[in-house]
């Protein structure tokens, strides 16, 4: 009980996937790990701070002082593992990785440099599925000219479904020229809209994946969702893994194309949802960690019989207070 | 393997699932809610593995007495609602027990105290143990040895399996055979120190022996 077996530094600590890492880290392996949380906001306005051993203030990841900063707590706290929860994190501790600004020890979980921009460029996801063969919806970016018709508008580097829309283009999308370059459109697709969430041991080359059906998303996050295994699926994410050698837990966005699934979104992380199977067993965020730590990830994803329902609550935290 | 257990009675906290993880995180939240610094949580772990009551074991980590009673009520209420139980989580082995006990056509009562009997089945459901038990009896943790007691002389089983020192009380004062398990609430140290019965790590060893024991 005494003995800290880790010290675990968690990004974008305000984020739900972070919320998700610290109380399946607390679940697993309780004060055995020292857990300490970054972000932009201070410790009064974070929910994972409650449960967190730290948790330090860093500028955005925008900022070029972020990798300073996240140097900085990495040394503070000789944090050992470091998972980000933030797209433009996971390129940036992928980068901090391969360029060893990190001490060699500190497990990064993310996978590399390349695998992680292609993740958080939409178009690049696009492209780089094309090429593989796995179906994707047609994209295209907004500023070199869409061809006219109906489509669904994202951010090219946008998270959680912010600002995505259905629009018709010409017409519809009220950008500026200079905020199009900001935007894709993608092909509408059609429901239902499908999480995948994959547990890939790169080692082992298994994959385990549980597929979460987005019935109702709030902020772009799933709140309620129908929960199952399907092996076409499992397939389709295992192709993603194995291509852009992601090890580890992360997401991967489908809906339907007529008669078939296409990959909408990768997520190299898990997502705000992917927590949701926590209580049936199935731990992705605690498999991710065992991973890293050579411990055996499956006792943490027990099978799936059937589906199951789960919705999720909102609770109230006190972070702060003064007297 | 062969069991000639009839009927076996189940604690659950510390028990069939771990206890500390839930503990310590509403300690923190409670800690946080009363604006007090945080404590050593392994040592108040320890603290109270030794039997150490929750105000004590945080006088002991320097609170004042009116911080260590405002954290220690707080926690009271917090501990067992959610988000913290879903931090519970059953003991490695433990469904595969539990469904071996029931293939050999062992009887499972589930004896346990809870402020929120509601919250207890719906984490029944949620670990699949829903259907593992012929009865499930939730006492008021005030009246615990009192009211466990009742139910395990009406359920009459061939041995319980608790945790701690209330669970030893209330096998005595039915008359149950009882087998203590070190894996929550108390520490084996003390569990040696205040009962006569025997203390095993964790319950698939009480139950392990138990089987050993008859079937010699």
């Amino acid at each position: 009980m005494n003995e800290t077996l880790h010290s675990v530094l968690i990004g974008s600590g305000g984020a739900g996937a972070a919320f998700g890492a610290v109380m399946s880290l607390r679940r697993h392996w309780d004060s055995r790990v020292r857990v300490v949380v970054i972000d932009t906001n201070p410790a009064r306005l974070v929910a994972a701070s409650v449960l967190a051993d730290a948790c330090e203030t860093i500028p955005p990841f925008s900022d070029p002082r972020a990798a300073d900063a996240v140097r900085m707590v990495v040394a503070l706290y000789n944090v050992d593992t470091y998972m980000p929860v933030f797209d433009s994190e996971v390129v940036l501790a992928a980068r901090l990785h391969e360029e060893e600004e990190l001490p060699k020890s500190v497990r990064v979980l993310a996978p590399s440099v390349a695998s992680a921009l292609i993740c958080e460029d939409k178009l690049a996801t696009h492209r780089w599925l094309t090429e593989q063969g796995i179906p994707s919806p047609y994209t295209c970016d907004l500023a070199a000219g869409a061809p006219p018709g109906a489509w669904f508008l994202k951010r090219r580097y946008g998270y959680g479904s912010r600002d995505a829309r259905r629009i018709v283009f010409p017409g519809q999308d009220m950008l500026d020229p200079g905020e199009r370059r900001e935007y894709i459109v993608q092909e509408r697709c059609s429901g239902p809209e499908v999480t995948l969430d994959v547990f890939s041991s790169l080692c082992e080359g298994l994959v385990r994946v549980l597929c979460r059906e987005r019935l109702e998303v709030k902020e772009g996050v799933c709140t309620k969702a129908r929960v199952f295994e399907d092996p076409e699926l499992a397939a389709l994410a295992r192709k993603v893994a194995q291509g852009l050698q992601l090890d580890g837990s992360f997401c991967v966005q489908v809906m339907r194309r007529r008669d078939e699934w296409v990959v909408t979104d990768i997520n190299a992380r898990p997502g705000g949802g992917t927590s949701m199977s926590a209580p049936l067993g199935i731990d992705f965020f605690a498999a991710a960690f065992a991973h890293a730590w050579g411990e055996d990830p499956w006792r943490f994803l027990r099978s799936l019989q059937g589906e199951a329902f789960v919705v999720r609550q909102y609770t109230d935290l006190v972070t702060a207070r003064s007297h | 393997m062969e069991i000639f257990a009839r009927c076996l009675a189940l604690d659950f906290d510390g028990t069939l699932v771990s206890c500390a993880p839930r503990q310590l995180a509403a300690l923190r939240a409670a800690l946080s809610y009363c604006g007090v610094k945080p404590v050593d949580l392994s040592e108040h772990w320890r603290l109270k593995r030794e039997g150490t009551a929750t105000v004590a074991a945080l006088r002991l980590q320097g609170l004042s007495e009116e911080f260590a009673r405002a954290v220690s009520e707080r926690w009271h209420a917090e501990v067992e609602r959610y988000p913290w139980l879903s931090l519970d989580s059953p003991f490695t082995g433990v469904p595969e027990l539990l469904k071996a006990l029931i293939g050999n056509g062992v009887e499972l009562a589930l004896v346990t105290a809870r402020r929120y009997p509601r919250l207890l089945r719906l984490q029944l459901d949620q670990m699949g143990f829903g259907e593992c038990f012929t009865a499930v009896h939730v006492v008021s943790p005030t009246d615990a040895v009192e009211e466990k007691a009742a139910v395990l002389r009406a359920l009459a089983p061939d041995l319980f399996v608790g945790d701690s020192e209330v669970d030893a009380a209330a096998t005595k004062l039915a008359g149950t055979p009882f087998a203590a398990v070190a894996s929550g609430q108390r520490s084996r140290d003390y569990l040696c120190a205040v009962m006569d019965s025997p203390v095993f790590e964790d319950v698939l060893g009480a139950v392990r022996a138990k089987w050993v024991e008859d079937g010699r």
